[in-house]
C-alpha cells in the first residue's frame, strides 16, 4: 500500500472518531454502535498497517538488490 | 577552514530538510486532493453540517451551491496548472463517470434485502426532500428532490474513493467501502437519522452488504473502461452502455413505481375511502343542550 493511502485511511478513521463518534461514544442506547465503528476502524488500521508494512518490505529488498548489482557490477569493472 | 560540517549541524540540517519535505508534501496532498475532496463531497458535508447540527440548514445548503460553483472553475485551474499525470484533476471526467455506477448498485442490491429489512431503503429520500423543497413527505415533490440529493451523495461517496486514494486497488476499495464507511455508517444512521427505530443486526448486515457491493462497483469501473472496453466490439459495446444505463435506471424506477403504488395519496384514499362508508343520518328532531357553569 502507498504511503499516500495509508496515511488517509489513518486520516479517515481518527477524523470521524474524533469529529462524529468520540462525543457520543456512551450515549445510552448507542453502545452496539459505538462498538461497531470502534471494530471497523480498527480493523481498517491493522489491516492498512500490515498492507504498507509488507509493501516497504518489498521496497528494501528491490532497494537492496538494486544495490548489490551495482556493487558487483562495479567489482566487475 | 573546515569543509565538512561537525556531526550535530548536519543532523540539525537534515532534520530541516526532513521538515521541509512533510510540509511540501502535505502542502501538495492539500492543492491536489483536499480541496477537491472537500469540493466532491459538497452534498454530504451540507447534509452533516445539519445533521450534526453544526450550521442552520440553509448554512449546509449555500455552502453546497458554492462548492457547485467552485468546482468546474477548481478543476479547470489545476488542469491547466498541473504537471503531474497522477493529479485526480486531470481524470475528473472520467472519475465523475465512474462514480454514478456505484451509487446505482449501492441501491439496487438493497431491493433483494427489502423482505429482510422491512424498511423501504427511499424513506431517508423523503427526509432530504422535505428539507431541501419543504414539500410534505410521502409525495412526488419530496421525493424526486430527495432521490436527486441521496444521488449526489452517493455520487460524492464513490468520489472519494478516486480523489483520495492514489492506487484504486481492490483492498483500498474494500477497506473504505466495508471497513471504514459501513462502519461509519452503523453508527451515523440509527444516532441521528434513524430516530426512535432499532437498528437491527439485519440493518447493520444490509449496510455492510450494500458498502460491500459498492466499493466493488468503484474498484471495477476503472479497470472496466481502461482494460475490458478497449477489446470490446462495437455490438458488445452498445450492450455494456445500455447495461450500465439499465443498472444505473432500475433502482430509481423501482422506487418511483413502489411509491407510486403504496405511498402517494394512499393516506388520502384510505380516508376518502373510510368517509364514503359513513352513514350519518338524524333520528328525530335536532335538540340543543346546554349546560351551564
Amino acid at each position: 500500500m502507498e504511503a499516500n493511502d495509508y496515511w488517509t485511511f489513518v486520516g479517515l478513521v481518527i477524523g470521524a472518531f474524533a469529529i462524529v463518534v468520540a462525543p457520543r461514544l456512551f450515549q445510552p442506547g448507542h453502545t452496539a454502535n459505538s462498538v461497531i465503528y470502534l471494530t471497523g476502524g480498527t480493523v481498517v488500521l491493522v489491516v492498512a498497517s500490515i498492507a504498507r508494512w509488507r509493501t516497504r518490505l518489498r521496497e528494501t529488498q528491490a532497494a537492496e538488490s538494486a544495490a548489490h548489482d551495482l556493487r558487483s557490477q562495479g567489482a566487475v569493472q | 577552514m573546515t569543509l565538512v560540517q561537525a556531526g550535530p549541524p548536519v543532523h540539525a540540517d537534515s532534520r530541516g530538510v526532513a521538515a521541509q519535505q512533510r510540509r511540501k508534501l502535505l502542502f501538495d496532498w492539500v492543492v491536489q486532493r483536499g480541496v477537491l475532496l472537500v469540493l466532491v463531497t459538497a452534498p454530504l458535508d451540507s447534509l452533516f453540517l445539519g445533521v450534526l447540527r453544526i450550521t442552520p440548514p440553509r448554512i449546509g445548503y449555500l455552502y453546497l451551491l458554492l462548492a457547485s460553483i467552485a468546482l468546474p472553475a477548481f478543476v479547470a485551474w489545476r488542469r491547466a496548472r498541473s504537471t503531474d499525470p497522477d493529479e485526480p484533476a486531470q481524470h475528473f471526467h472520467r472519475y465523475a463517470l465512474y462514480s454514478l455506477v456505484p451509487v446505482a448498485v449501492f441501491s439496487l442490491v438493497r431491493i433483494p434485502a427489502l423482505s429482510l429489512t422491512r424498511f423501504g431503503f427511499w424513506m431517508p429520500w423523503y427526509g432530504f426532500g422535505v428539507g431541501a423543497t419543504g414539500q410534505p413527505p410521502g409525495t412526488i415533490g419530496s421525493l424526486l428532490p430527495g432521490a436527486m440529493m441521496y444521488l449526489l451523495q452517493g455520487w460524492s461517496l464513490g468520489m472519494v474513493y478516486y480523489v483520495l486514494f492514489k492506487r484504486h486497488t481492490l483492498l483500498n476499495a474494500m477497506l473504505l467501502y466495508t471497513g471504514f464507511i459501513a462502519s461509519l455508517y452503523s453508527f451515523i444512521f440509527p444516532v441521528f437519522i434513524m430516530v426512535g427505530l432499532p437498528a437491527t443486526p439485519v440493518f447493520h448486515l444490509t449496510n455492510y452488504w450494500a458498502h460491500t457491493w459498492m466499493g466493488l462497483a468503484a474498484w471495477f469501473m476503472p479497470r472496466f473502461w481502461q482494460r475490458s472496453w478497449p477489446r470490446l466490439a462495437r455490438s458488445a459495446r452498445a450492450g455494456a452502455i445500455a447495461g450500465l444505463a439499465l443498472v444505473f435506471a432500475a433502482p430509481f424506477t423501482y422506487v418511483l413505481a413502489e411509491a407510486n403504488l403504496w405511498q402517494f395519496g394512499t393516506q388520502a384514499h384510505i380516508e376518502a375511502t373510510a368517509f364514503d362508508r359513513v352513514q350519518a343520518s338524524l333520528s328525530g328532531n335536532p335538540t340543543v343542550s346546554v349546560q351551564s357553569g
